[in-house]
């Protein structure tokens, strides 16, 4: 039963973009090409001369932590743990010639609890029973034929791996307050056994650091090989919840796409430029722009018809909007000035492409009932304005607009 | 043409009208052309084409506008020494755009072109590109005493 609640938890983002890099040829003829052999032949010998194994007589509490997820997880491979010194709390897994490695630092052993370690070490195990470990992205990175695009691809597929495995690590310590102390103590290097983290606390980490992001617009974060962590602890926590509400505790049928993965999509989006320029998808860097410029332009004939609240949900989360309207229904002059101080806000240029995105988002809005009105033409004009774009252009794009409707 | 480029292309014509600048794709050539009318009645044409991705994942795009093309013959070999020299010596006076020349076996072609990366450009720098390349393609043209593009 444990072994299937952790297998059925892979988030289905992981295995949508495997199965993406999978079918794209140029990644797929690379790693055809790359020989991880090489490097498994000599990892155990390394692991054995430079790291210390995990034995019941050596390292018994750990032994313990680690067997007991080892043996309930239900994997058939090999499987040996060891620790290695290093100040900072980390740890990792590695297939070799005959076994599956998970190594944990000296410091995270240190540092964190037994259960804590749990956390960790059903982490690490998760990589390994979804199959991460097959896809050799270190050296499919080194690949020279490989494009930005390509390395983009790959970088996200490695972002999504992360969040199916902190899953598994969340469902192995059965406690998300346990998952946000591992979590807490990896990010801080702080220790302690009481050291307790609200996961709640952490969580709202999270919103601080969205603003950021949003107030800066595009990043480099397409880079990173794990998302952030306060975005890892939110993601945890949307599994955790809606895992209580959606299914009573109960986790979903395999298969089923879990009713978190979409709001964690979302989340992931902000870092990959792929997710965010993909035609039909949502832009989370713009969410808010389409957000108050969508409703200004719904409600600028007096309410949002139904048409029109779909295509905005299609924009922005359903629950985005649902926020907006449990305060009370904004008039379009209040969600005007909202779009007109989130520009103020931005401390970086809003590129053309940018604000390409958000206007025809907005027109997709404003032609979801089949017609625009004077007075939506009349409040997507005055958007343009705010966004510098002179009204014969605002017209140009309804001429195109409404050619295609 | 590849799917990423027309995307790109129909960008492109997106980004033109939100500077309010009427413009057609042109799929054969894999370009967006759209053509700059001057108060004294003069007409310039710019082309913008996706030309390479940088090793960071930018799509680089080229504004470009034709300002001269000189026949290859038998007895002629298409531009002179003396044009090419006066067009170095434009390039260290041109801002913001350089002249080239594109060659086939037939012609050279002069034109005024500038790079930028797509991504990253406000609907600003967009219209500066398009009217650098034009003003800097018909001075030239002009000067040349035609009104061809």
């Amino acid at each position: 039963m444990f072994a299937k609640q952790l297998s059925d938890s892979r988030f289905s983002g992981d295995q949508e973009l495997l199965s993406r890099l999978q079918n794209t040829p140029e990644i797929a003829s690379e790693l055809a090409q790359v020989d991880p052999q090489r490097y498994q032949v000599s990892l155990r010998t390394h692991l054995l001369s430079s790291a210390v194994r995990v034995e019941s007589s050596l390292l018994p509490s750990i032994n313990m932590a680690f067997n007991g997820v080892r043996e309930r997880s239900n994997i058939s491979e090999p499987m040996e743990a060891y620790v290695y010194e290093a100040p900072a709390i980390n740890a990792f897994v590695a297939r070799g010639r005959k076994h599956v490695f998970v190594v944990l630092s000296s410091a995270a052993v240190t540092h964190l609890s037994e259960e804590e370690l749990g956390f960790v070490i059903g982490h690490e195990i998760g990589h390994a029973m979804f199959g991460h470990l097959d896809v050799p992205t270190k050296l499919l990175l080194g690949r020279r034929s490989l494009n930005a695009s390509h390395r983009m691809q790959i970088m996200a597929w490695q972002r999504s791996a992360e969040i199916s495995a902190d899953r598994c690590g969340l469902i192995c310590c059965g406690s998300l307050q346990i998952a946000a102390n591992a979590m807490f103590k990896t990010l801080s290097g702080l220790g302690g056994t009481d050291l307790k983290v609200q996961p709640s606390d952490f969580t709202r980490q999270w919103d601080h650091l969205l603003e950021e992001v949003l107030s800066v617009g595009d990043g480099d974060y397409w880079e990173m090989t794990h998302p952030f962590p306060p975005l890892r602890m939110k993601a945890m926590s949307l599994y955790w919840d809606s895992n209580g509400k959606e299914f009573g505790g109960e986790l979903p049928s395999p298969g089923v796409r879990h009713p978190s993965d979409l709001g964690v999509a979302r989340l992931l989006a902000m870092m990959d430029p792929l997710a965010r320029d993909s035609s039909g998808s949502a832009d989370p860097v713009l969410e808010k722009f389409l957000l108050w410029g969508g409703l200004c332009l719904g409600l600028a004939d007096g309410e949002l018809r139904v048409s029109e609240e779909t295509q905005l949900e299609k924009l922005v989360s359903k629950e985005v909007v649902a926020n907006v309207f449990a305060a009370g229904v904004p008039t379009a002059e209040d969600c005007l000035e909202q779009f007109s101080d989130l520009i103020t806000d931005r401390t970086t240029k809003m590129s053309a492409l940018e604000i390409h995105r958000i206007m025809a988002g907005l027109l997709e809005v404003a032609a979801s009932d089949g017609c625009i009105s004077d007075i939506e033409e009349h409040c997507f004009k005055a958007i343009g304005r705010i966004l510098g774009i002179p009204d014969e252009g605002g017209e140009l794009l309804l001429v195109k607009c409404r050619e295609r409707m | 043409m590849d799917q990423g480029k027309m995307r790109n292309l129909e960008k492109i014509a997106e980004i033109a009208a939100l500077c309010g600048i009427r413009g057609e794709i042109d799929e054969e050539n894999e370009c967006f052309s759209a053509a700059c009318r001057f108060g004294d009645g003069r007409t310039q044409r710019v082309f913008i084409r996706q030309m390479i991705t940088t090793p960071n994942g930018d799509d680089v795009a080229t504004f470009f506008s034709p300002a001269r093309i000189v026949k290859k013959g038998v007895l002629r070999g298409g531009l002179s020494k003396e044009d090419a020299l006066d067009l170095l010596a434009r390039n260290e006076n041109a801002l913001f755009a350089r002249f080239g020349i594109w060659s086939n076996r037939q012609s050279d072609m002069v034109v005024a072109s500038v790079d930028a990366i797509l991504d990253t450009l406000d609907t600003k720098e967009f219209e500066a590109h398009i009217m650098s390349v034009a003003v800097l393609a018909d001075q030239y043209e002009e000067e040349h005493g035609d009104d061809r593009f």
